[in-house]
């Protein structure tokens, strides 16, 4: 078995990813049931929806495995100017519950902030490895950093500071990845905390829910009520939890039982016996993404793979995070588990594109082994380049070219 | 957006340790989220837990379900039907027109009712309470929002209102508001419980851990000393005998003797009479003839008199200034036993003049004439007697013989129980026992003796002189070949209301009656009200009273196989034939051990079919059978015993 999932680590993704999709389909069905029942007359309405959704995000991921993710970096920037013209066209049409977040076709509701993760990703992906060296230069790196920025923006004035916030902390790991000089990052962190501190502190933008929350960091029983609710949750479950469908929190007490605090329920019904493997899941998962790029021969790959998988899970960490009262408050679902369409699908493209970068970087690994056949791979130069996985190639050529 | 710099200034650096980085960062985030779930979901687990239970559950105040009422034997009188009731929450529905409209269409209201009171309530209002199942099944279907359908209890009773006089009624919320139901209300009543039920943040309530579900069983059930069979008997035969003999009405009650507890209470008024109002313990009316119990008893009782001792009864007639007492039945100078036997007022007021009006007044108050005779039932009247010092002499005449004077029929029974049981007065009582839902007995009722009023030779002597009325006198209409029964009639000229004196074509005709003559167990007096084609107790409640008696028993044959009554099996009282009347042996205790029934398997399994799983069990536990409970609950659709060799053992099917 270990060695299976060793060798094989898409395989070990595509088990997890669906395991916990399936999970989630079941919490979505016993946090749903009674708003579905109270609103909608029918207590599986949310629960079919997810389960179809979860099949169009199968297939959404299936799609992009197929295109392949070389073929999806080709057209980033296309996808992004795509992606930001209805970024700026949804400020236009008439907000739902006074957010910009979606376009509804019918009962649809498309989320182009979802669109804009997986587009971004790739092409800063793209960039970052066309710049190659150049990216210790200011320029480029102001360059990438405007480009970045301006899509966030775009994002947070929906506003939507969970998907945005989640896509800051992966554009900044990958610039980091792609080689950018720390003083660059640091200063770039330092403006951003700057601007969140005037803000927060000079304009009183949300200063309300920052006080709530340092107060709740203190002691959660003093949190402000939506984040208490979501305390209570966990705190009532405990360890063993109340059993499937035995929570009474999500009777209308958390603001979104079905979406952002599907992990209070979780907890709740399930207690830690569950969460804590949960929570494991997506750091395992990020690891996963991890090997996977570093054995990613070219720099375009690695940052693809790096960059879809620390998304999903800074999205988790970052809801996670809220229902635990680590965070402010801010509207995120938790990755594969939550109620959403837009989100799963974009989760499952994502996923897509990571196993499409595995089979493929699987494919070249073969050929290049081939190459090098004839070399003692125990040596120690080749262990040494074998292990970071980045330079494989250009070591292994220069090895070539020493002898 | 194309950012290509092809120059290479520098060679590029291995970057491949920067993946470990942000790993680590991730994975000491993951380290801060664990904590913080162990520190909430552990360390402040009960602090979170009791905002929790706070927060998601309601105290919800939960009245039990009543208790039912059954007779003496176990049969049930009264008992809970299980019934849906609709409401709505017309702030949230959109359309009230419509939802009206549809309404009213399935309940069978008018859709203008319905519209008036969703305008006027907002959060919640009844559409209909106590629908029956075509109705639920017809709302349902609908699936009208905010419109809900909620499981009730409503009442149901044995011979369905026949007997609202006696058991009354509870109104729509289960509260006792009258007879046996308001008497008894409190232990019947289930106590109002609080639980908690998990609600959301709306507060509306719901019954996720099944706690509310637990709690259905909850008032005592009451067994009542009446039997059902001989109420049946007595209603029955009242209507007959109201229709037979064209009177306005006729009212009876059956009493233990020497218990006084009331073992039927039957009245039949075609109009007139409120279906609530109980004739027997609330309407006074002078008693007549049979009221001769006292002047009688008080004449034995003072020693001035024997049985033998001679009365002249001037030839039926005798004056006092203009007016004059007379006699249906015109003797001369007889024995005080002839005088009783033919119900001589002459006679009566003779030895009221002798005895003087205070041993007379004593001994009605003696009988318990002056107060209610304190039984548990509400709405009981006392009848009117009034202060010797004001009697005239015709006055003291009448009371002799029952006349200007009033009692209820519960007040003359029971002093003629008390002659029939030694000179003893009781009281009346209709509570024989109180039973847990579980089958535990709370109380048991005993007899209450209030206090001896004649002496046990003097009761015995009346008790001679009731069994010569039934022999040979007044009263030979209520004999029955092969048992002695003993008795006493009662003729009153009704009073015309507005003081116009008493009426000549408007009577009360009773007839009150012992089984067996000697040590009697059983009593019962019968009344009927203006019977038009007979009018002399003797020729309309006696022959009724003996029917009563003959049918209850002849129907109550497992009392005769049992011999628990005091009949010779030989004896077969319900064949056209009469039996050979020196081979009775009555058994004095039969009313005292009706209480232990042990009825066949079959009339079991037929009490069963129909009533509410709960009832059963009770009954069953009542019959002393051990309870399993298998399945799911409801009515009982089918029951029979299975008999496996050791055990006798019943299946009950409930849906």
């Amino acid at each position: 078995m270990r060695a299976i999932f060793s060798k094989n680590l898409d395989l070990l993704l595509i088990v997890l990813v669906i395991t916990i999709s399936l999970f989630g389909c079941l919490m979505v069905y016993s946090s749903s049931s009674h708003s579905a029942d109270q609103n909608r007359h029918d207590s599986l309405y949310y629960f079919k929806r997810q389960l179809l959704w979860l099949l169009i995000a199968f297939v959404g991921g299936g799609i992009a495995y197929l295109i392949g993710f070389k073929r999806l970096l080709h057209i980033s920037p296309t996808l992004l100017a795509i992606t930001a013209g209805l970024l700026i066209l949804v400020l236009f049409l008439e907000p739902i519950r006074g957010v910009h977040l979606g376009i509804s076709f019918g009962q649809v509701n498309f989320q182009p902030s979802e669109m804009a993760k997986i587009a971004l990703i790739l092409f800063f992906a793209s960039a970052i490895a066309r710049v190659e060296d150049q990216i210790n230069d200011l320029t480029s790196f102001i360059a990438l950093a405007g480009v970045a920025g301006f899509i966030c923006g775009l994002i947070i004035i929906e506003p939507d500071i969970g998907n945005t916030l989640a896509l800051a902390v992966s554009l900044g790991f990958m610039l980091y990845i792609g080689g950018s000089r720390k003083r660059h990052l640091l200063a770039l962190a330092t403006l951003g905390i700057i601007v969140i501190c005037v803000m927060v502190f000079g304009f009183g933008y949300e200063k309300d829910r920052i006080v709530g929350y340092l107060a709740g960091l203190q002691n959660p029983l003093e949190a402000p009520y939506q984040v208490r609710q979501g305390l209570i949750g966990v705190g009532n479950g405990g360890i063993i939890g109340t059993g499937w469908g035995g929570g009474g929190q999500k009777l209308l007490f958390l603001p979104v039982p079905y979406s952002d605090f599907i992990y209070a329920v979780i907890a709740e019904e399930t207690g830690m016996i569950l969460t804590l493997p949960l929570i494991t899941v997506y750091l395992i998962l990020f690891y996963l993404g991890c090997r996977i790029a570093e054995k990613c021969a070219d720099l375009e790959a690695k940052l693809v793979v790096f960059g879809m998988s620390a998304i999903l899970t800074a999205s988790a960490f970052i809801n996670i995070g809220v229902v635990l009262a680590v965070l402010p408050v801010t509207g995120l679902t938790l990755p594969f588990i939550s109620y959403g369409g837009s989100s799963l699908l974009s989760n499952m493209i994502a996923v897509g594109i990571i196993l499409s970068v595995a089979k493929d970087q699987d494919s070249f690994s073969n050929q290049e082994k081939a190459k090098l056949n004839g070399y003692n791979i125990r040596s120690r130069w080749y262990r040494r380049a074998h292990l970071p996985g980045v330079g494989y190639r250009q070591q292994a050529l220069k090895g070539i070219a020493r002898r | 957006m194309r950012i290509r710099l092809n120059r290479r200034s520098k060679p590029r650096r291995d970057l491949s340790w920067r993946l470990r980085i942000p790993l680590l960062i991730m994975a000491a985030f993951w380290g801060i989220l664990i904590l913080r779930n162990i520190e909430i979901a552990v360390f402040r687990h009960e602090s979170f837990r009791a905002l929790a239970v706070d927060n998601q559950t309601a105290k919800l105040h939960v009245r039990e379900s009543r208790g039912n009422i059954y007779d003496r034997t176990g049969e049930a009188l009264s008992w809970n039907i299980p019934t849906s009731s609709i409401f709505a929450i017309p702030d949230s529905i959109s359309n009230h027109e419509m939802t009206a409209i549809k309404l009213a269409a399935a309940c069978d209201i008018p859709s203008s009712t319905l519209l008036e009171r969703f305008n006027k309530h907002t959060k919640f209002c009844w559409v209909d309470r106590a629908i029956t199942l075509e109705e639920k099944d017809r709302v349902q279907q609908m699936n009208l929002g905010w419109v809900y359908i909620t499981a009730e209890q409503k009442r149901g009773y044995r011979n369905g209102n026949d007997w609202l006089y006696l058991l009354g009624g509870t109104d729509i919320d289960g509260r006792g508001i009258g007879g046996v139901e308001l008497a008894f209300d409190k232990y019947l009543q289930g106590q109002d419980k609080e639980i908690r039920v998990n609600r959301d943040r709306k507060g509306r309530k719901f019954d996720l851990d099944g706690s509310y579900a637990s709690i259905q069983d909850g008032g005592d059930n009451i067994i009542l000393t009446i039997d059902a069979n001989l109420q049946d008997i007595l209603c029955q035969k009242l209507k007959a005998g109201v229709e037979e003999f064209q009177a306005k009405g006729a009212f009876g009650v059956f009493l233990g003797v020497g218990t006084s507890e009331i073992l039927a209470m039957g009245q039949y008024f075609p109009e007139n009479v409120s279906a609530t109002r109980n004739v027997v313990i609330s309407d006074v009316y002078e008693p007549g003839s049979t009221y001769k119990l006292v002047t009688v008893a008080a004449a034995l009782n003072s020693g001035k008199y024997t049985p033998s001792t001679i009365i002249d009864c001037q030839g039926g007639k005798f004056c006092i200034g203009p007016k004059c007492i007379t006699d249906a039945h015109k003797m001369g100078c007889v024995t005080l036993r002839k005088a009783v036997e033919y119900s001589s007022n002459v006679a009566a007021t003779k030895m009221s003049f002798k005895l003087g009006r205070d041993a007379i007044y004593r001994m009605m108050i003696d009988f318990g004439f002056d107060t209610r005779t304190g039984i548990e039932l509400p709405g009981e009247s006392a009848g009117q007697i009034h202060d010797p010092e004001t009697w005239s002499e015709l006055e003291q005449a009448a009371v002799s013989f029952g006349n200007g004077l009033t009692v209820t029929a519960l007040q003359l029974a029971n002093a003629y129980a008390a002659v029939g049981a030694g000179g003893e007065l009781y009281r009346p009582y209709l509570l024989k026992t109180i039973v847990s839902p579980q089958g535990e007995i709370i109380k048991e009722n005993k007899p209450t003796k209030v206090r001896r009023v004649i002496s046990p030779q003097t009761a015995a002597t009346m008790m001679e002189f009731f069994g010569v009325v039934v022999d040979s006198g007044t009263a030979v209409q209520a004999k029955i070949d092969g048992l002695k029964i003993a008795g006493k009639t009662g003729t009153s000229r009704k009073v015309i209301p507005g003081g116009g004196g008493y009426s000549d074509d408007k009577f009360y005709s009773s007839f009150v009656g012992f089984y067996p003559a000697d040590n009697p167990v059983i009593l019962g007096y019968i009344v009927f009200d203006e019977p038009t084609v007979k009018r002399m107790g003797g020729s309309t409640a006696a022959p009724v009273f003996r029917d009563i008696l003959k049918e209850y028993f002849c129907s109550s044959k497992r009392l005769l196989e049992k011999n628990e009554i005091g009949f010779d099996p030989r004896l077969d009282l319900c064949s056209a034939e009469g039996a050979d009347s020196s081979s009775v042996q009555p058994v004095a205790n039969f009313a005292r051990e009706l209480g232990t029934p042990s009825p066949g398997a079959d009339k079991l399994s037929e009490q069963i079919k129909g009533k509410p799983l709960r009832n059963a069990i009770f009954l069953l536990r009542h019959e002393g059978y051990e309870v399993e409970i298998e399945g799911d609950s409801g009515i009982v659709l089918e029951c029979y015993p299975i008999n496996d060799g050791e055990t006798q053992k019943y299946f009950i099917k409930c849906g």
